[in-house]
This record gives structure tokens, C-alpha cells and sequence, in this order.
């Protein structure tokens, strides 16, 4: 078993006592039944300032070693807030995961948008070429780092309940069951498992 | 002061009035308005070195249209800032200085400028306040600018985050906001993520002690008819705490939007969500049987007493699809909903304007998609789909003029694409949108005054580069020019 699985069964688990604390905080105060959303709340703010700090590293480096490592420390935290961004900004999550294959978007016959892919997908391939752009590669970071700092700064989970806590374990069981065993979002080093 | 003296005046030409028996309300307004002009630093004037391509229509000749600023033109305080492209919604501030502050979104930039213009209304400096960063690459559309005597909170611009990078929802903007932070952003979640093309807050004497924020979804689908009239309701000035809602008509066999006929009316509930994510609002709209219009876009109330304020306008594109006949608009129509006065949650809903009715009094309607509404007027701005179907419908973009009252429909203007491409500004297949429509008589001092705007689609610079700032997007996705105008006569 990976360090990656033990991680992601950590999420798992940690999404499970939240959501059994909730449930079992039927009969407390208030302020005790606001307590695990917080947590949630925090710990999912927690992981994506530590992806933007990783992401921001990248542009400040000029070692592709280097690039290399905080690209991980990135990913990795990216992939511990994925439960919830995943569902409480699936549009963006959507983005920030994408292939790296164009995107296109048709409003009506005289609005038809192509949009480059930008996102973790497109910042791995561009890191591990043959001969990595650093220019591109930069670029690509700071999109993403800004992307996820808007998402923080625009994160308010006062809505959710439990049921929704429910949807994001079991979806993120089904992400990790499948998107895991195809490597899928990790298209040059499978490092999705 | 200005407005002080306005009141003056009129309160004078009030008394003169009775005294005399002989001049109409009418008239009093035109000489307190000539009184007021006197003392009026405004000039209205042609400030761009772009052509006008705005077409008038018979019985508007009388019109007086001016250039105000284009993506070719050159800010004196301000030479590298470039008007960007796909300008849409827009708010005008009135300093205390005497010069105007107006805040417009760069659609097509995913960002928002700040244009300065002194006290003659001429614009001489530019800057971006929101950038493509601080968006996330997301489309700003149309947008709404809330004051504290006209909302009861702010000064706050409301935009609508829609298409491109994802993040949809209501972006919150301080208009004074420092340049310099121009890549941080604030999003109001309270207000639901949509593909969202405005919020646009109802005026405080609406529903005193509320906010009510109405938001329109500019969702597109194939299939079923997805854009819902969403509602936020808070106390006074409370954009995080309140509750969300959508519309929905509760008279019986209305299922689909184009189930309403043009002219009756219907009972309307806004009925409450408990999402506030994009696939869940849209799944929760479904099982609830909330509305989905075939594209809402922009929403504006109507001017006047509390009970004028309690109204409100909006435009729903359309879509032309099979799988939407008998679902959705395919042409566009505009909707009038009046609410309860002591509920904002009760009402009901008229369209007022069928464009799908091809010999009726919109037949000409090719995708409405901006709206201001006055007293008693009604502006619509046309972004035309691309299927001019009829003769009445082959047009470039127009913009009409429906009387609240008469329920009349005119036709306004036109965008002159003809002239456009014989002076070299774009081609004639691709139609430009008009959009960004405001009335600034109020802040100006100056009655029947609006500021109007085009997406010159298609239109690039001579040389093939791009129409965008580099400190709105240094990665540009969209090379074409906007234009702003000044539009003066227009009955409010």
C-alpha cells in the first residue's frame, strides 16, 4: 500500500468520524453541533492555502528537481481537499483536475469558446517532458494557485449537513476506486493510487 | 447642491405653475432642467476617435448619440490602459470632486475596469479593479452597482461570474478598491453558484428592512429549459446570512416556460433552496418544479414609488434546439413579475413580450438579452443567437423601447454593421451584442440620459493583435473591441 492510499484512506476515515460526530451531537448544544463543520471547514481551508504555498514555491523556482518536489507537495494537498472541493465547487474542481486536451464551450451558433486546459493534469505532463518549459510551466502554477486561493477565499460550508458529508465520502470512495486504479488524473507518473 | 437646486427649481416652477395655471408638469421639468444644465460642468460631447455605428429608427432621428469611449482610444492620465473586450455590464458613481467614477465588466477579459471621467464627463483614466486572475479566468457579465440611498448598503458592485473559468456565482467589488489588489476577489456564496449573468439588488423601499437580491441563470441546455430566477432575501444590508429561493409559477399546466401566454398573467411562489452548489440548485429546482427558463439574463426593477420598486423585469434569451420546442423560448421574451407588497416571496409573472410569436408585436426579436427598466419604460438590447429566421428577425443587434403602460414596443436603434466593415471595424457575419445599458440622467443632471455599449465582435486592431490589457489578462482570449456611447432623448 502507497503512502498515497494510506492518505486517502485517512481522508476517508476522517470524513467519517466528522460525520459520526455530527450524528451523534443530535442532543448537544448548539455551539457543540457547529463544531464539526468548522473542523471540516478549517481543515479543507488548511489544505488548499498548503497547495497554493507549494503551487507559489514553483514559480519561484528555477530547479526543475525542485519544481518537481513542490509539484507533489501541491498535488498531494489538492488531493486531501478533494472530498469536499469536489462538491462544494464542482465546476472548479473540474477545471483544476482536467486533461490536458482543449476544452470547448458552445453558448449558441455565434458564441462557440475554445479554451486551453490549464490544471494539475496539464502542470505534471509539462513538468516531465523531455524538455520542461519553465516559462509554461510558471505560468501554469500561478493559474492554478490563483484559482485556488479565490476558491478559499470565496468558501463558506455554513449550508452543509450531513447528508451532504454523506455524498462527499461516498463519492470520494468512487473517485479513489476508480479514478485510482486507472491512474486516471495522474497521466505521466500514475500516481493517482 | 445640484440637486438641491434642481429642487428649488422645480418646487418654484411648482408655485409658478399654479399661480399661472398654464404650465404643465412637463414643462416645469424642462426648465428646471434648463436651470440646472446652467449650472451643469456636464458637456456631452463625441470623446472617441471610433465612428458612431449606432443606426437610428424613425421616430427616435430625434436622438442625440455620442462616442464616449472605445478599444482604440487613448486615456490622457492613463495611455496604456486598453478599454477591453466584450464590455457588458456597467455602474456610474458621481464623486464629490465633481467627476464621475464608472465600474464596467470586461467580459470577455474575466475582469473589471474602473473608468475615471472629470467633471464634463470626458474619460481620462483607466485601470482594472478585478483581473482575470482574481476571477479565475471566469466571464464577468452584466453587473449592478448598489448604494447606500438607493439599496440601504454599499457602495458595492454586484457581477455575475458566468462562463470560462468556473467560478459562477456573484462576485462582490468595491468600486474604490486600491488597483493594486486588483487580483483578489470576494465571491457571495450566500447567493448560490449559477452561471450567474447579474444580481441585481431591489431598492430598499421595496421591502423595508430586506435585502432582496434577484440573480438570473444563464444556464444553456440542449434539453430541458435550465435557467432559473433566483432570489436572495436577508435583512438590510446582510449578503451572507440570508435565505435563497427560486421562482416558480404555481398556476396550474404551467410546466415549461412557453406554457405562459403572452398578456396573462400567472401566481408565482419563490420557493426555497437548501443547496447552494451548481448541480444540486439545478437538481433541487427540478424535484421542486422551480422554473427553468431557456437562459435568464439580465433583471431590473422598476423605477419610482415603493410599489414600482416591488416590479421587476427580466429578459430570457432562448435557444433554438428540437428537443426544446414546446419547452423553451427559441426567440427570447421578456417577463414581468410584480411582488406581494408585504412578501417578497408572492407574486406574479407576465410575459409581457413573446418573440417566438412571429406575427406578434416582438416578432422582430432575435435574443434579448439586456434590460433597463425606468418609470415607465422598459430598454431592451438585443444579443442576436444567430438564426434570423423570418425577414423581421434578419437584423443586426437592436435595441427596443416597451412602454410599461401602452405595452407598445419600438424599435430604437441598430447597430450599423454595414458602415462598420466599409470603414474597416470588423465583418457583417458576426453580429455585434448591444448591452451595458444604464440610465445616468440622475447622475449627470441631465433628464432622458443613458450610457449604452457594444460588443464589436469580430472587430481586432489593424495589426492583429488584441484588444486586451495585459494587467486585466496577459493571456488573452478574446482579441475583439468594445465600444461605449452616450445616448441622450430617451423617455424614462
Amino acid at each position: 500500500m502507497s503512502i498515497k492510499t494510506i492518505k486517502e484512506a485517512y481522508i476517508f476515515i476522517g470524513l467519517f468520524s466528522l460525520l459520526l460526530i455530527g450524528c451523534n451531537s443530535k442532543d448537544t448544544s448548539y455551539a457543540a453541533l457547529e463544531l464539526p463543520l468548522n473542523q471540516l471547514e478549517e481543515n479543507y481551508k488548511i489544505h488548499l492555502l498548503e497547495a497554493v504555498k507549494w503551487l507559489d514555491s514553483i514559480e519561484t523556482s528555477d530547479n526543475i528537481k525542485d519544481v518537481k518536489a513542490y509539484n507533489m507537495k501541491a498535488r498531494d494537498a489538492f488531493k486531501w481537499a478533494e472530498p469536499v472541493l469536489s462538491y462544494v465547487d464542482s465546476e472548479n474542481y473540474k477545471s483544476l483536475n482536467q486533461p490536458n486536451i482543449l476544452k470547448i464551450e458552445e453558448e449558441d451558433l455565434t458564441d462557440i469558446k475554445i479554451k486551453e486546459p490549464y490544471g494539475f493534469q496539464v502542470l505534471e505532463e509539462s513538468i516531465y517532458e523531455e524538455v520542461p518549459n519553465l516559462e509554461s510551466i510558471k505560468k501554469n502554477a500561478r493559474l492554478i494557485s490563483k484559482r485556488i486561493l479565490l476558491i478559499s477565499n470565496s468558501t463558506q460550508l455554513d449550508y452543509i449537513k450531513d447528508y451532504h458529508v454523506i455524498w462527499m465520502i461516498r463519492d470520494q470512495v468512487v473517485r479513489i476506486a476508480l479514478t485510482g486504479i486507472t491512474g486516471f488524473d495522474s497521466p505521466v507518473l500514475e500516481r493517482s493510487l | 447642491m445640484k440637486k438641491l437646486i434642481l429642487f428649488t427649481a422645480l418646487s418654484s416652477m411648482f408655485f409658478v405653475s399654479c399661480d399661472k395655471d398654464v404650465a404643465t408638469t412637463e414643462e416645469a421639468l424642462q426648465d428646471a432642467n434648463l436651470l440646472a444644465k446652467k449650472s451643469n460642468s456636464v458637456v456631452l460631447a463625441n470623446h472617441s476617435i471610433t465612428p458612431n455605428f449606432l443606426k437610428l429608427k424613425p421616430g427616435f432621428k430625434n436622438l442625440d448619440v455620442y462616442t464616449l469611449l472605445s478599444s482604440e482610444d487613448v486615456l490622457e492620465q492613463s495611455p496604456n490602459f486598453v478599454y477591453g473586450s466584450m464590455a457588458d455590464g456597467a455602474g456610474l458613481i458621481k464623486n464629490e470632486n465633481g467627476t464621475f467614477t464608472l465600474i464596467n465588466n470586461i467580459e470577455a477579459d474575466y475582469s473589471i475596469a474602473r473608468i475615471t471621467l472629470d467633471n464634463t464627463f470626458k474619460p481620462v483614466h483607466g485601470e482594472y479593479i478585478l483581473n482575470a486572475e482574481a476571477t479565475a479566468s471566469t466571464a464577468q457579465c452584466s453587473g449592478s452597482l448598489n448604494t447606500p440611498e438607493i439599496h440601504g448598503f454599499g457602495p458595492l458592485y454586484f457581477s455575475g461570474g458566468e462562463w470560462g473559468g468556473a467560478s459562477k456565482g456573484v462576485f462582490a467589488v468595491d468600486p474604490f478598491k486600491d488597483a493594486s489588489m486588483a487580483s483578489s476577489a470576494t465571491m457571495l456564496t450566500s447567493m448560490g453558484q449559477w452561471s450567474t449573468e447579474n444580481a441585481v439588488t431591489m431598492h430598499k423601499n421595496a421591502f423595508p428592512g430586506q435585502t432582496v437580491v434577484l440573480i438570473g441563470d444563464d444556464t444553456s441546455d440542449n434539453a430541458i429549459p435550465s435557467g432559473q430566477l433566483a432570489m436572495y432575501v436577508g435583512t438590510q444590508g446582510d449578503l451572507w446570512n440570508g435565505d435563497l429561493y427560486g421562482l416558480k409559477v404555481t398556476s396550474a399546466g404551467i410546466n415549461y416556460e412557453v406554457d405562459m401566454t403572452e398578456g396573462q398573467t400567472y401566481d408565482v411562489q419563490f420557493v426555497e433552496y437548501e443547496e447552494r452548489t451548481l448541480d444540486e440548485l439545478e437538481a433541487e429546482s427540478r424535484a421542486k418544479g422551480i422554473m427553468g427558463f431557456s437562459r435568464v439574463e439580465d433583471i431590473d426593477w422598476r423605477k419610482g414609488s415603493a410599489d414600482n420598486n416591488r416590479e421587476f423585469f427580466f429578459a430570457v434569451t432562448g435557444r433554438k434546439r428540437n428537443a426544446l420546442l414546446g419547452k423553451g423560448t427559441f426567440y427570447g421574451r421578456i417577463y414581468h413579475v410584480v411582488l406581494d407588497e408585504n412578501n417578497p416571496t408572492s407574486g406574479t409573472i407576465t410575459c409581457v413580450l413573446d418573440g417566438d410569436k412571429l406575427d406578434g408585436k416582438a416578432k422582430e426579436f432575435h435574443s434579448p438579452d439586456n434590460v433597463v427598466v425606468t418609470e415607465n419604460y422598459v430598454y431592451i438590447q438585443e444579443d442576436p443567437n444567430g438564426y434570423p429566421d423570418t425577414p423581421e428577425k434578419n437584423h443586426y443587434a437592436q435595441l427596443y423601447e416597451y412602454n410599461i403602460n401602452s405595452k407598445n414596443l419600438k424599435t430604437v436603434l441598430e447597430c450599423d454593421q454595414d458602415m462598420a466593415a466599409s470603414l474597416g471595424y470588423g465583418p457583417t457575419n458576426n453580429a455585434w451584442e448591444i448591452t451595458g445599458m444604464i440610465d445616468i440622467s440622475d447622475e449627470l443632471a441631465i433628464d432622458r440620459t443613458f450610457l449604452l455599449i457594444t460588443q464589436n465582435h469580430g472587430w481586432i486592431p489593424n495589426d492583429g493583435s488584441s484588444f486586451t490589457d495585459p494587467t486585466a489578462n496577459p493571456s488573452p482570449d478574446s482579441n475583439e473591441g468594445s465600444m461605449m456611447y452616450v445616448v441622450k432623448g430617451l423617455k424614462r
